[in-house]
């Protein structure tokens, strides 16, 4: 299958992601971090990943650019970029390191959560930032000090002398993210990976960090995989919404669909679980269990042994990928005819 | 300013303290004066004799008023006359600190050069073979003592291969003769990186891992730093303080390290001088040589200090508000 082969319909991609499976080698046996990822990035569109910790969502954003640990084993799948820089599409799976560390930085851009641990703690952000402009742009350092004023006023920062001559932990959490962004945003990037970017920020800061992300958007016509905790923060800038589980998707659509219509138990469980919706005087609904080890994981849906009301198939196959609508998909034994009594056609097969 | 001063006096005030501790611990310990200073014609003298001797040295004064008469004269720029050489300690020290500063010197420079270069290896190639080599033959090295791996030096190559003298400096008259200091330097060279090499190797490298694993490594991986540049750029750099106090450490360990290979291999340096001083009740050359150990001690700590406060922004007070303009 040829990276030009892959076509999705009328569909612009800039990221296809297709049944990515990766390891991490650990002691006691390979940890099946991600058991066959799927999902396409449209170009312009915003998509957010959600799932508990430990369900693979930085694995994921990260095996995108190569940047997991040296005990990450990519086992199958393949990781294709279309940049509009480029004619044709970047297999990035299939790059060195060497060639995948020229993309980082020029067309990829990453940004993690904890921006405090992120930049470097010895050296002004400044400098820093200024580095990577003349790294990527090849600007003398002249030329990169104004570019970099101009980065970081496009980046709402206010006084971008004061924080360019301070160090990272003299800067408030919200201009160290933004020096994060800024950071990402030297080279010509057209993918942001954001992870967490808003997790360790206080409120008003998160939305003005949000409202910031929809702006860079526009103006530096990205695309941006965005992974978060947060269902609010997705409804609020992500065009659609992916839930992951135990190394999988198991829920994909638009925002709409997803916060309207979820049809996996664990989406719904997630949402039931929204403190915003529980009911003055009744407990707080949880879900039960912790996330599964995924070391030999049991075959299934994983999902079964904390679902309230689990099918018995759930606990022998994994179930398929049911299309309710042309972008909604959900991987659940109950869009299966048998169950629902409705005919959704079937997209994927898992294994 | 007033940090500097109080600096300045507890530096002063250390080196009293020592000076009176060395003074009472020195005049305390058993042992002749007279011995170095007559010889074995000391055995010879009978009680009157003995007594003048001592008189004429100054030796049976009270004590602390041989000490603050020693500090008086010091402050004249005397620093008294030495028992064993029977000339003034400040003629005597000049040419013995020579040549252990060569020897420190060099051996310091090879250790931190060499020492980095190994950590550096090391992280680029963590956990592989040529790291779980390095790290043993490292420990290896490190744990074998000093003075056994010089005498072991001196069997193999001076006295059964006879490819290197097997101690001083220099031969007689040759003290000007780079080539001939070159020779008398290898062995205690050796000994000197072999025996301190890994104990700063293994610091830096289990630094440069912890550094390795820190966030902001993996976003300048992000930026497409390549793994030389990250090693370098970032984290040597950000440890660039931790370096500086770690020479400024360095700085009288190694001189200690002398000390000791100039013993074994009889290298007529500062560490012999303290040795033969100690033994031979020579006050005045043991409180001048105990004295600059502990200045250079003192002032090796300030100075990573003051590095560390330079070159570290996490420690500046007020950082520089001036780059960008």
């Amino acid at each position: 299958m040829d990276a030009q082969q892959i076509k999705y319909g009328s569909v612009d991609p800039i990221l296809i992601i297709h049944k990515l499976f990766l390891d991490f080698e650990h002691n006691a046996g390979n940890i099946e971090a991600l058991r066959g990822v799927s999902l396409t990035l449209r170009r312009g569109e915003i998509l957010a990943l959600i799932g508990e910790s430990g369900c693979g969502k930085s694995v994921l954003l990260k095996a995108i650019p190569g940047l997991n640990s040296k005990r990450a084993r990519l086992k199958g799948g393949r990781v294709l970029f279309y940049p509009r820089s480029q004619s044709n599409g970047i297999e990035l799976s299939a790059l060195t390191s060497k060639q995948l560390r020229l993309v980082r930085g020029s067309l990829i851009g990453t940004v993690f959560q904890d921006s405090a641990a992120s930049l470097n703690p010895a050296v002004a952000t400044g400098r820093q930032l200024e580095a990577q402009i003349m790294r990527q742009a090849g600007l003398s350092q002249a030329q990169a000090r104004s570019r970099l004023v101009e980065l970081l006023s496009s980046l709402d920062l206010k006084d971008p002398q004061r924080i360019s001559a301070l160090p990272p932990q003299l800067l408030s959490g919200g201009e160290r993210q933004r020096c994060c962004l800024a950071l990402a945003l030297a080279g010509s990037i057209e993918l942001l990976l954001a992870d967490e970017i808003t997790t360790a920020l206080d409120p008003t800061v998160q939305l003005t960090l949000l409202r910031l992300l929809l702006k860079l958007k526009e103006r530096f016509s990205l695309s941006v995989l965005l992974i978060t905790h947060n269902l609010g923060v997705a409804a609020a800038v992500a065009d659609r919404i992916g839930i992951m589980y135990a190394g999988r998707i198991v829920e994909i659509g638009t925002a709409a669909e997803i916060c309207e219509n979820p049809q996996h138990p664990y989406t719904r469980t997630l949402f039931a679980a929204l403190p915003e919706r529980a009911k003055r005087g009744e407990e707080l609904p949880t879900i039960t269990g912790s996330a599964p080890v995924l070391i030999n994981p049991p075959s299934g849906d994983l999902f079964a042994r904390r679902d309230p009301c689990p099918l018995r198939i759930d606990f022998i196959k994994a179930p398929p990928f049911f299309a309710l609508s042309p972008t909604h998909m959900v991987a659940t034994w109950r869009l299966h005819p048998a169950v629902c009594g409705q005919n959704y056609p079937v997209l994927e097969e898992l294994s | 300013m007033l940090t500097a001063l109080i600096r300045v006096l507890g530096t002063v005030f250390s080196l009293c303290l020592l000076s009176v501790l060395i003074f009472v611990l020195a005049h305390a310990a058993p042992g002749d004066p007279l011995q170095s200073f007559f010889g074995n014609a000391a055995d010879s003298l009978d009680a009157a004799q003995r007594l003048q001797a001592l008189d004429a040295l100054g030796l049976n004064r009270p004590l602390y008023q041989q000490y603050f008469s020693w500090l008086q004269q010091i402050f004249q720029g005397n620093w008294g006359m030495s028992l064993i050489y029977r000339m003034p300690v400040q003629h005597l020290l000049p040419l013995y600190l020579l040549n252990t500063l060569i020897l420190g010197g060099i051996a310091f420079l090879l250790i931190a050069v060499l020492a980095l270069i190994l950590a550096l290896i090391c992280a680029r190639f963590e956990g592989r073979l040529t790291d779980r080599l390095i790290c043993s033959l490292g420990s290896a090295s490190y744990f074998l003592p000093s003075f056994w791996l010089g005498v072991i030096l001196i069997l193999i190559f001076a006295v059964n291969l006879r490819l290197l003298p097997p101690g001083g400096a220099y031969d007689p008259g040759q003290s000007a003769s780079l080539l001939n200091r070159s020779i008398h330097l290898l062995l205690p060279l050796a000994v000197l990186v072999l025996s301190h090499v890994w104990y700063y190797g293994a610091l830096l490298r289990s630094r440069l891992l912890e550094e390795l694993r820190a966030d902001y490594i993996l976003t300048a991986k992000a930026c497409g730093l390549s793994s030389v540049q990250i090693l370098i750029s970032q984290a040597l750099r950000t440890m660039l303080p931790f370096m500086l106090q770690l020479c400024a450490i360095a700085l009288p360990h190694i001189l200690g390290g002398t000390f000791v290979v100039e013993a074994v291999f009889n290298y007529p340096g500062a560490g012999l001088l303290i040795v033969q001083s100690a033994k031979g009740h020579d006050y005045n050359l043991l409180l001048a040589l105990v004295l600059l150990s502990g200045f250079v001690m003192i002032c090796s700590a300030l100075l990573a200090h003051i590095l560390s406060a330079y070159f570290d922004f996490r420690l500046r007070a007020r950082p520089e508000a001036s780059w960008l303009h």
